[in-house]
């Protein structure tokens, strides 16, 4: 290594930085420990929660991996698609035909929406990674829409306004008992697993330094081109990576729901999921699972007692740009440290 | 013999309209030789840096990098060859501490930024190459504030350490001490003067305190409406006159 020199002139401290000192060790040790304590509690809330909250909190599940998929385009690389939901509509088909069409069992239906969601994303993302800022929101909503009208249209292959439905999952056998997947606590644990495994996939994604240079070029991709980067490289490798994961949510909600729908493929479902990530926070990791968790469970209660709940929403959407910026989690964080600072 | 170019232009031309922003300019940088484009404003000193980084696409002339035609080369393919700018305006990511500012740099340089799953905090050679930079830039206190509640000048400072970041070869200074107090620019100047005492990086930069320049640079290159009027060492430009006129002026 080459000495450095330094100019006589300006005493320098040299001090080493902590980088990682011992509050990022223990800030590192209680996230872990956060992590943990929610799957615990996710693992066990079957048990206690009765058939109907277990197939919310399932949906809720799908959701969360849906909404941190798009959280990796918006949250950290600034690309705000208003067409998300054809990857998750993507890979709902592609996990529904391979399921009925080529009877392959439930695992093979996941991983198949997976692939579908990158396949498509891998396709498209070659057109949307060339454009910033609105028109790119533009063309992920016109590709989003060019989706929905195949499918609606194709009605040979995935039954139009019908959906593509599905009624076998069939079963596994765990220590001797045979158990059925399409039982809400059996599918509901097959969800979590898969939820867990693409929403840390994503976590970890977003922590490696490629999760860095999307930050960065969130903040200013002119920079970061001027710094050897190629920009259109990196967006086009989150948007496939993105498209991966909002399919693996989409191979859950086929065999969920027993249908792939034309819905799922809709800008309002794209919508859905850019209203929960506001809601909760783009900002922080959970926060689009979490806002978007929000929405299902306050639709959940309003639907059962008013037709009105577009009305809701629009309160609950006023309420938010008013009154939280940030999100619910963007919030709570901040109430949080004013409250551990005043108390200095 | 004079040691081979660095950078050279042939007849690059950008104009915007009627107006010719860089005129037919030739110029050749050679390893080692700090060079200044002094000029007044509109001279083409900003225009003719955005030629030859790619940032602007030339209408006429060519552009050569260590041997290679880079005239329609991308910009990071460009920096990644080892010719970094930093820019008028200081352009940093402003949601960023300065730390990750500069460690976004340091793994440009290194390439360790593919898609992957390991965490940030194992990349323990590029973080202690952030520390040194860190110490080096006198940028140690700010380390966890974000740029965007830096102020000017210690902004100018970090974008310098991403470009140092990146140990280029050739780095174009858009006005680096722009916005600096004395002693700040006193700072930056001995920073930059180590920089091409050490070797290894040759600097050109634009600026407008010509004493500055002056103290500075080997070579002054003085533009005018897009060309090129003058081109010496410091004492030669002294003398000429028609920079007087040009730039200048009576308040000498």
């Amino acid at each position: 290594m080459k000495a450095r020199e330094r100019t006589a002139a300006r005493p320098v401290d040299t001090r080493p930085v902590r980088l990682e000192g011992r509050r990022q060790k223990w800030t590192a040790r209680a996230r872990t420990l956060a992590w943990l304590l929610l799957v615990a509690a996710l693992a066990v809330a079957p048990f206690v929660a009765g058939s109907y909250r277990t197939l919310l909190l399932t949906e809720i599940l799908i959701f969360g991996l849906f909404a941190s998929s798009f959280n990796l385009l918006f949250g950290y690389t600034g690309l705000l698609s208003f067409g998300h939901a054809a990857y998750f509509a993507g890979g709902a088909y592609a996990s529904a035909l391979i399921m009925v069409e080529a009877e392959l069992p439930l695992p093979a239906g996941i991983l198949a929406g997976l692939v579908g969601g990158a396949l498509l994303a891998a396709l498209f993302g070659v057109f949307c990674v060339r454009v910033n800022e609105i028109y790119f929101s533009l063309l992920t909503l016109a590709f989003g829409m060019l989706v929905y009208t195949v499918v609606f249209q194709a009605r040979e292959v995935t039954g139009g306004s019908d959906g593509f439905n599905l009624y076998e999952l069939g079963s596994v056998s765990v220590a001797g008992r045979e158990l059925l997947l399409g039982h809400p606590q059996v599918f509901y644990f097959v969800t979590l697993v898969t939820v867990v495994l693409g929403v840390a996939l994503l976590e970890r994604v977003g922590s490696s330094p490629f999760g860095q240079v999307l930050r960065a070029i969130r903040e200013n991709s002119e920079r970061v081109d001027f710094l050897g980067i190629p920009v259109r490289r990196y967006r086009y490798k989150a948007f496939v990576i993105a498209g991966a994961m909002a399919g693996l949510a989409g191979g859950l909600i086929a065999p969920f729901l027993r249908v792939a729908h034309p819905q799922m493929s809709h800008w309002t479902t794209s919508a859905e999921v850019v209203l929960g990530t506001i809601l909760g926070g783009e900002a922080l990791f959970l926060g689009p699972a979490v806002g978007t968790g929000v929405l299902i469970w306050l639709e959940s209660l309003v639907t059962g007692r008013t037709v009105y709940w577009p009305l809701v929403m629009g309160v609950i959407l006023l309420v938010l740009v008013l009154f939280l910026p940030g999100g619910i989690l963007g919030t709570l964080t901040r109430t949080y440290r004013r409250v551990r600072g005043s108390g200095r | 013999m004079r040691s081979p170019a660095l950078l050279e232009t042939a007849g690059l031309t950008k104009h915007f309209g009627e107006l010719y922003a860089v005129d037919a300019v030739d110029l050749a940088i050679r390893e080692g030789e700090t060079t200044a484009v002094i000029g007044p404003n509109g001279a083409g000193k900003t225009t003719l840096f955005n030629l030859v980084t790619r940032r602007m696409r030339a209408d006429r002339g060519r552009v050569r990098f260590r041997g290679t035609d880079i005239t329609t080369a991308t910009p990071h393919a460009v920096a990644r060859m080892g010719l970094v700018r930093t820019f008028q305006v200081s352009s940093v990511f402003p949601g960023l501490s300065v730390q990750q500012n500069l460690l976004t740099a340091v793994l440009a340089r290194t390439g360790r930024s593919g898609v992957s799953t390991q965490s940030l905090e194992r990349e323990r050679e590029s973080l202690e190459r952030v520390q040194e930079l860190l110490v080096r830039l006198d940028l140690r206190d700010d380390a966890n504030v974000a740029c965007d509640e830096l102020a000017h000048g210690t902004r100018r400072r970090v974008e310098v350490g991403m470009s140092l970041a990146l140990e280029p070869r050739l780095l174009l200074l858009d006005e680096p001490t722009a916005g600096m107090g004395t002693s700040e620019r006193q700072a930056t100047v001995e920073l930059l003067s180590e920089l091409a005492r050490r070797g290894g990086t040759t600097l050109v930069l634009t600026e407008h305190d010509v004493d500055l320049v002056m103290n500075f640079a080997r070579r002054i290159v003085v533009m005018h409406q897009g060309g090129i009027i003058a081109d010496g060492t410091p004492e030669e430009i002294v003398e000429d006159i028609e920079v007087r006129r040009a730039y200048l002026g009576d308040s000498r």
